[in-house]
């Protein structure tokens, strides 16, 4: 199974019954299932409080207090490729509604000026310029509900 | 107390916690607050409906809207909360300042003037000096709050305060205050029944905050001595009676790092960090809202009451500490309560629960005490790392970072104190033997048992008052 954790790609096979290779390296791992999301886990003789669960290709975990956010990659996926976004393309912080919209496409821009607020949870949380330059394009009008992933505005640096 | 219950509640909140533990719930509107939570004539509506005598408005939303109380009062029904005027009064942030100053309660230094033109405001924010703190005088919460440190960026903040201030209160007067540099946030909790009889509860200190939001609550405060916490809590009986205060209520101060004390606002409700106060007295306080709001006089005096221990509370909050705390809504896959002796978890959420995006991120409030603060708060570090949260981003990894550090354990705490602390560590690559334990977990099978929306139910019985959304007791 390759699993994506912060950024990177894990790949983890089981060996035996109780071992795990991760990224090529054996690792001692059993579990026994407790309750719902909830094992009893051990690495060899250390007792491990784990709690796991999965939503379609999403993995949540916490091993001994410390959280995980995981992605199962399947192999078609990774050959796509998930390219970061660049930096002028400034996406939605967090799932909420626009609530102004300061430019218009091909207006020029300050470093720090505000392009958009979206609201959520009662908070204004304004996308700001990160260089000065000219606003490329603009995919959101007041009112919309964004999350974060697409490009709401993308502003190309000056020369 | 053998009360039977009614809840109300919106849209987003159909499977919500509060609405399954009462005895029957009612649907009074859509997802966003200003046609549910914030709708007086469905509350009364639905109130009538179900013949309640009286309404526990919680601590958010109509909490201290005194024409709320006074709809209540109108139609016959106790609102557990002071009257429409208190409310009103202290609500007011520019007559509560001036009404405690008539009693001898000292205050910021600013403006609260009623030309509240830009012009005026920009002149007298020059004239009181930077830096220098910009608050709606309906606000609370934080919200629609800004420091500035120059005539040029208050300037541009002002008009985003007012928009704020206007959409969250429906009002855009603002008070302009001097900024006290790393104030400590100390505030008095007072109780007062309708004969005239009232009492202090001793302080909580709320310094720890991230943009004016409390993140840990505790009492009593390492700042005072018994000297200090005496004519503090006097300050605050005496801004009680300035507001001729009935019920709970919360009068909050800046402590200065001389010693100096400053009138900051009353909070006329019962409020979130209650607990810690409900844990070194051994009181419940909404039961004594309750008792007071049918006409019960105090069961207890002044010299009756003596603070045991320390207790601190941890504010748990859906919002994602490696993203600017971004708020992070959606389903809770897994939530295990922590548990052990003088733990206490005040949720409003449980396995399954859908935090919508429309309200406060706080899901939940961990309470740990013990007989020293260190003890205190290594109980709550134990409880903070036994807490499951699974399916949504919270605040549980920076709350222990929190507790963790230099400032919190040496007690040297301030309102700024988290820019001291500084941000969550970027986070280390997972280590290979919980990788190899996530990966046998799944392969035992580790799926999400929840049909979609639908929940497990409650293995406890979590206190309603956790919850962030209105309540209401029949």
């Amino acid at each position: 199974m390759r699993l994506k954790v912060a950024g990177h790609v894990h790949n983890i096979v089981r060996r035996s019954e109780g071992a795990l290779d991760v990224d090529g390296i054996r690792v001692d791992a059993s579990v026994t299932a407790a309750g719902p999301a909830r094992f009893e886990g051990r690495n060899g003789e250390r007792r491990r409080r784990t709690f796991v669960v999965r939503d379609g290709d999403h993995v949540f975990a916490q091993v001994d207090g410390r959280e995980y956010r995981l992605h199962v990659v399947s192999r078609v996926a990774e050959g796509s490729g998930e390219h970061a976004a660049a930096p002028g393309e400034l996406e939605a912080p967090m799932p909420g509604r626009v609530t102004r919209v300061a430019v218009s496409v091909g207006d020029v821009v300050k470093r720090g000026q505000e392009l958009i607020v979206v609201e959520a949870m009662k908070m204004e949380n304004a996308l700001v310029a990160p260089m000065d330059g000219v606003v490329k394009s603009l995919a959101v009008k007041v009112g919309d509900m964004v999350a974060p992933g697409p490009a709401l505005v993308v502003v190309e640096a000056a020369p | 107390m053998g009360i039977e219950t009614v809840a109300v509640y919106s849209e987003a909140d159909a499977l919500a916690l509060h609405v399954r533990e009462a005895d029957r719930a009612i649907l009074i509107g859509e997802a966003p607050s200003s046609e549910s939570y914030l709708r007086i004539d469905r509350i009364l509506d639905a109130a009538k409906e179900a013949g309640v005598d009286a309404i526990h408005p919680g601590y958010g939303f109509l909490s201290q809207n005194g024409a709320f109380a006074d709809a209540c009062a109108a139609v016959g029904i106790t609102f557990i909360g002071p009257p429409g005027d208190v409310h009103r009064l202290m609500g007011d942030k520019k007559a509560a300042r001036q009404q405690v100053q008539q009693f001898g309660v000292p205050v910021v230094p600013g403006y609260d003037g009623d030309d509240q033109s830009n012009e005026r405001l920009v002149a007298e924010a020059t004239r009181v000096g930077f830096p220098l703190m910009i608050k709606p005088s309906r606000g609370g919460g934080g919200k629609g709050m800004h420091v500035t440190h120059s005539a040029a960026e208050f300037e541009t903040v002002l008009p985003r305060a007012r928009r704020e201030s206007q959409s969250s209160f429906g009002s855009d007067v603002m008070v302009l205050e001097r900024f006290v540099q790393k104030p400590r946030h100390v505030e008095v909790q007072v109780l007062f029944d309708q004969h005239g009889n009232g009492v202090h509860l001793f302080e909580r200190e709320c310094s720890v905050q991230r943009r004016h939001q409390k993140v840990f609550e505790e009492t009593p405060s390492v700042a005072l001595d018994q000297d200090l916490r005496q004519r503090l809590c006097a300050a605050g009986m005496a801004a009680a009676a300035a507001a001729k205060y009935v019920n709970a209520g919360t009068v909050e101060f800046l402590l200065d790092s001389s010693g100096e004390f400053y009138f900051l606002e009353m909070n006329t409700r019962l409020q979130v960090e209650h607990p810690v106060t409900e844990m070194t007295l051994g009181l419940d306080l909404v039961r004594l809202q309750i008792e007071i709001a049918e006409g019960k006089p105090l069961p207890f005096s002044q010299w009756h009451l003596t603070p045991r221990g320390h207790a601190i509370e941890a504010r748990l909050n859906a919002e994602d500490p490696r993203h600017n705390d971004a708020p992070s809504p959606g389903r809770i896959l897994h939530f295990e309560e922590p548990r052990g002796p003088f733990v206490r978890c005040d949720a409003g959420v449980i396995s399954g629960s859908v935090v919508p995006e429309f309200y406060d991120p706080m899901i939940a409030k961990i309470i740990a005490s013990g007989p020293t603060r260190e003890a205190a708060r290594t109980s709550l570090l134990d409880a903070l790392r036994d807490l499951v949260v699974l399916g949504i981003a919270t605040n549980r990894e920076r709350l222990i970072q929190i507790l963790e550090s230099e400032p919190f354990r040496s007690g040297r705490i301030h309102t700024g104190v988290l820019d001291e602390i500084g941000p969550l560590p970027a986070e280390t690559p997972p280590l290979p033997e919980d990788l190899a334990l996530i990966v046998a977990a799944l392969e035992a099978g580790a799926t999400s048992s929840l049909p979609p929306g639908r929940a497990a139910q409650p293995a406890t019985r979590p206190d309603p008052w956790a919850t962030t959304t209105a309540w209401r007791l029949a």
